[in-house]
């Protein structure tokens, strides 16, 4: 379809141009709140990084480095395509943009898919190797407790020495039924064994992760916010809603997604380079 | 009362439909995007959560009256004063007067049909509705004693409802930013034409420099009490010395957003008081443009002082000298306030109308509970005073000295133009006087023992320490505070069906909100003015120039 509804400002405002300029200016507030919830993220992390810096070294070495970049890469294209759609709406005169805003909105949602796409991914496996927060981080006491109890009830086995590699291979032959959970306590094991090295000695490396998580969490629950949002743009741009009299909201949820896109810009080098 | 609606002016004759009846029924109240229904529906909402939290305040003094148990054990006393402290913070004084005086008169006072954006202030309120069933909820499951400050490590090992209390105050902060946002986006952008920045009524001022902080502090206090339901529910240990976290970090957080939160919660006071000194002494404020900026250089200021919380806590001595140094510098604009709200008066005609008894009662009380922030800002002599009903004393005459006189004058000031109706002046100065007396009966004593060194939050005290006198003085006093809010409340209930009809300016006041009938229509404006002179262009001693004049209304 490619005409255009005509937009009519609400009767408080008196004038469209009064109200797109509030909307600008309450988005633009609306980001600084959020930079500030996540300043104390952030100061946490300092304090955290500044109390314990040899453990973070090592805790910090554990993030895919590589998973992360496609993200940033991910992000940032996602950022350039809504601003292409922000532009786009600028330009609609009589609907003839209508398709392409459209289409430049499902990119960028596609994008914000994949990223959560790779998020998960990297989160499976730190779950799996148990690089979690607190008590349920690998080398914890409960967490090696439940281990052990673990390979117990399900091999009959008792866990002696953790660092013994030829361990696993005896909890492999006994494993040959496969059960999943099986396979789960012979990887949590295994990556005991692994980390034994570097990680093990390292004490509070759950603090690291337990950073980790809150910080790409809350970052993900924007992702998910901004995603919501983008198809509710997408939504509206398909009736021909947006034009160059009124494109306020793709460019209020373009300026939302680009303040999501920033928090990963600050938050990878912080987390995986740093 | 003077009456000084002048011929000429756009005030309709016949009495319109106002807002109050503009669609029948609860829903269309529950619903309403209307600035003034909002605002009014906030202001029944702080009622109750002020009489709530008043009679918990009531239930703590009555236990302290004598030593050993009173009326309650020492558990249930630790949960009703965290559930005092956290009512009047949270539900009452925060939305107090920018959310019910200021979502009333903000748009009227600029000329405006309404806020920016209307639905994002119903959402205000219904969050706050949610945030207040939240933490009233925690009382179903035995209450929080960790008082309202939730220190770790108490706050992460105690077995109570913190994380419901947490997610509350979490809740309460949406509600609080959507709130300052609206008034910021409002302020720049919805003033009638002529309203320039340096003739917006001081009120305006002081909720605009409230909603900056509202904005900018608040996001803050929302991740550390995320930080600590975190702590609770995933073990992070981030404030927790057994994981390698740290417990004072907890407490720079909560004082990052806590200390600017006082000055959520004093500041819109302070533009209740620049309303009522100048109109009630009928004389032109004294130093406009000092009083404005100093709203703002608090506004700013009050980032940088959270230090002074925690002189007793371990941080590093160089770390309480800076702090030290700002606390007192922050006490500078509000040092300004008061000697222009002074200077205002000098010579004035003034008038002991009800509103005004409250502002005078606010300068007398806040310019105590000021002063007496100096030995608490100063290192040496907090290390005595400090956690000692010193503080408590010097809290209360802020906030309740403070902003709980600048509130109820407000509510007084603009009632006839919120309802239309005149409440009894007798009854209402009456209440005035009462609660000034209640008000230092209550507290004065607390700065006495408080320096003797009776703690606070104690349960108990000895029979031989001293502190007893001081502690009846001060539960009586709680009685006179109940005894002239009774009164005061009664009458303006009262007012409602037997008060007599309110004139569009009963006060003689010249700001916009006066301009439009009483009470309001819907839209607030027929035609929009034009603002051509400031808000406070009184008249002369003897002259008979009348409010509306030099106020052009432009179709």
């Amino acid at each position: 379809m490619s005409s255009i509804i005509a937009h009519k400002h609400a009767h408080f405002f008196h004038s469209a141009d009064q109200e797109a300029s509030s909307a600008k200016l309450g988005i633009w507030l609306f980001l600084v709140t959020e930079v500030l919830l996540f300043s104390g993220l952030f100061v946490g992390y300092t304090v955290i990084k500044t109390l314990h810096p040899e453990m973070w070294k090592v805790a910090s070495a554990q993030l895919d480095w590589v998973l992360g970049s496609v993200n940033t890469i991910v992000l940032i294209s996602s950022s350039w395509t809504v601003a292409l759609a922000v532009r786009a709406a600028q330009t609609n005169v009589k609907g003839e943009n209508n398709a392409k805003i459209g289409v430049l909105l499902i990119i960028t949602i596609l994008c914000a898919l994949g990223f959560l796409g790779i998020k998960y991914m990297e989160y499976s496996h730190k779950i799996h190797d148990g690089l979690l927060w607190g008590t349920k981080y690998f080398n914890h006491p409960d967490a090696i407790a439940a281990l052990k109890a673990g390979v117990k009830s399900t091999f009959g086995l008792e866990v002696t020495a953790l660092s013994d590699a030829s361990f696993l291979e005896t909890l492999k032959a006994h494993a040959a039924a496969g059960t999943e959970q099986a396979q789960h306590l012979i990887h949590h094991y295994a990556s005991t064994v692994t980390y034994k090295d570097t990680l093990m000695t390292v004490e509070q490396g759950h603090l690291f992760f337990g950073i980790y998580f809150l910080l790409t969490g809350l970052h993900g629950i924007h992702v998910v916010i901004g995603m919501s949002l983008l198809i509710w743009i997408y939504v509206g741009s398909v009736k021909g809603r947006y034009y160059r009299d009124y494109y306020t909201p793709v460019e209020v949820g373009g300026l939302y997604w680009h303040l999501v896109d920033l928090i990963w810009i600050y938050l990878f080098p912080l987390l995986y380079l740093v | 009362m003077s009456d000084t609606q002048a011929p000429g002016y756009h005030v309709p004759e016949q009495e319109e439909t106002n807002y109050l009846h503009a669609q029948p029924g609860l829903m269309s109240w529950l619903m309403s995007i209307d600035h003034k229904r909002i605002g009014v529906m906030y202001l029944i909402a702080v009622f109750l959560t002020f009489a709530l939290g008043g009679f918990l305040a009531l239930a703590v003094r009555l236990e302290l009256i004598a030593p050993g148990e009173t009326i309650m054990t020492a558990e249930t006393y630790n949960r009703v004063f965290t559930l005092h402290g956290l009512v009047m913070v949270f539900l009452f004084i925060i939305p107090g007067i920018p959310a019910a005086l200021g979502n009333f008169v903000l748009p009227l006072m600029l000329g405006a049909k309404d806020v920016a954006f209307p639905r994002l202030n119903r959402a205000s309120f219904h969050i706050y509705v949610v945030g207040t069933i939240m933490a009233l909820w925690t009382t179903l499951e035995g209450g929080v004693d960790t008082g309202w400050t939730f220190y770790t490590p108490y706050s992460s090992t105690t077995s109570t409802p913190v994380v419901m209390m947490t997610m509350s105050a979490f809740v309460l902060g949406f509600s609080s930013i959507f709130t300052g946002l609206n008034f910021i986006v409002t302020t720049h952008k919805m003033r009638a034409p002529g309203l320039t920045w340096d003739r917006l009524p001081l009120f305006v001022w002081a909720i605009y420099a409230t909603s900056i902080i509202q904005v900018m502090a608040t996001p803050v206090l929302g991740i550390t009490l995320l930080l600590l339901a975190m702590e609770r529910i995933m073990g992070i240990g981030i404030f927790d010395p057994a994981l390698g976290g740290d417990p004072v970090l907890f407490q720079h957080f909560f004082w990052f957003y806590s200390h600017p939160a006082v000055y959520i919660m004093i500041l819109p006071g302070m533009g209740v008081m620049s309303e009522l000194v100048t109109t009630f002494s009928r004389k032109r404020i004294f130093g406009y443009r000092a009083i404005a900026l100093s709203s703002i250089a608090i506004a700013v200021i009050s980032f940088l002082v959270w230090g002074h919380h925690m002189f007793v806590s371990g941080q590093s001595a160089y770390a309480g000298m800076v702090f030290s140094f700002l606390t007192f510098f922050v006490a500078i604009p509000s040092a300004i306030k008061i000697i222009n709200w002074s200077t205002t008066l000098y010579k004035g005609s003034i008038s002991f109308d009800a509103p005004m008894l409250w502002a005078l009662s606010f300068l007398i009380l806040f310019t105590i509970g000021g002063l007496t922030g100096l030995p608490l800002g100063t290192i040496g002599t907090d290390i005595h005073l400090h956690d000692t009903y010193f503080v408590v004393a010097h809290f209360h005459y802020v906030m309740m000295g403070g902003t709980v006189m600048a509130l109820f004058g407000g509510i007084h000031y603009w009632w006839p133009k919120m309802f239309g109706r005149m409440y009894s002046e007798t009854p209402a100065r009456v209440a005035a006087v009462l609660v000034f007396i209640g008000f230092n009966v209550t507290f004065f004593p607390q700065f006495i023992m408080g320096s003797q060194g009776m703690p606070r939050r104690y349960y108990d005290y000895t029979a031989d320490s001293g502190y007893e006198p001081y502690h009846v003085a001060s539960t009586v006093g709680s009685w006179i505070l109940l005894l002239g809010m009774l009164i005061m409340g009664l009458n303006l209930l009262s007012s409602l069906k037997k008060g007599a009809k309110a004139s569009a300016n009963p006060w003689g006041a010249r700001s916009l909100e006066w301009v439009t009938q009483s009470p309001p229509i819907e839209h607030n404006f027929h035609e929009i003015p034009t603002v051509t002179q400031d808000p406070y262009e009184f008249p002369l001693e003897g002259s008979q120039k009348k409010a509306s004049e030099g106020m052009d209304v432009t179709a």
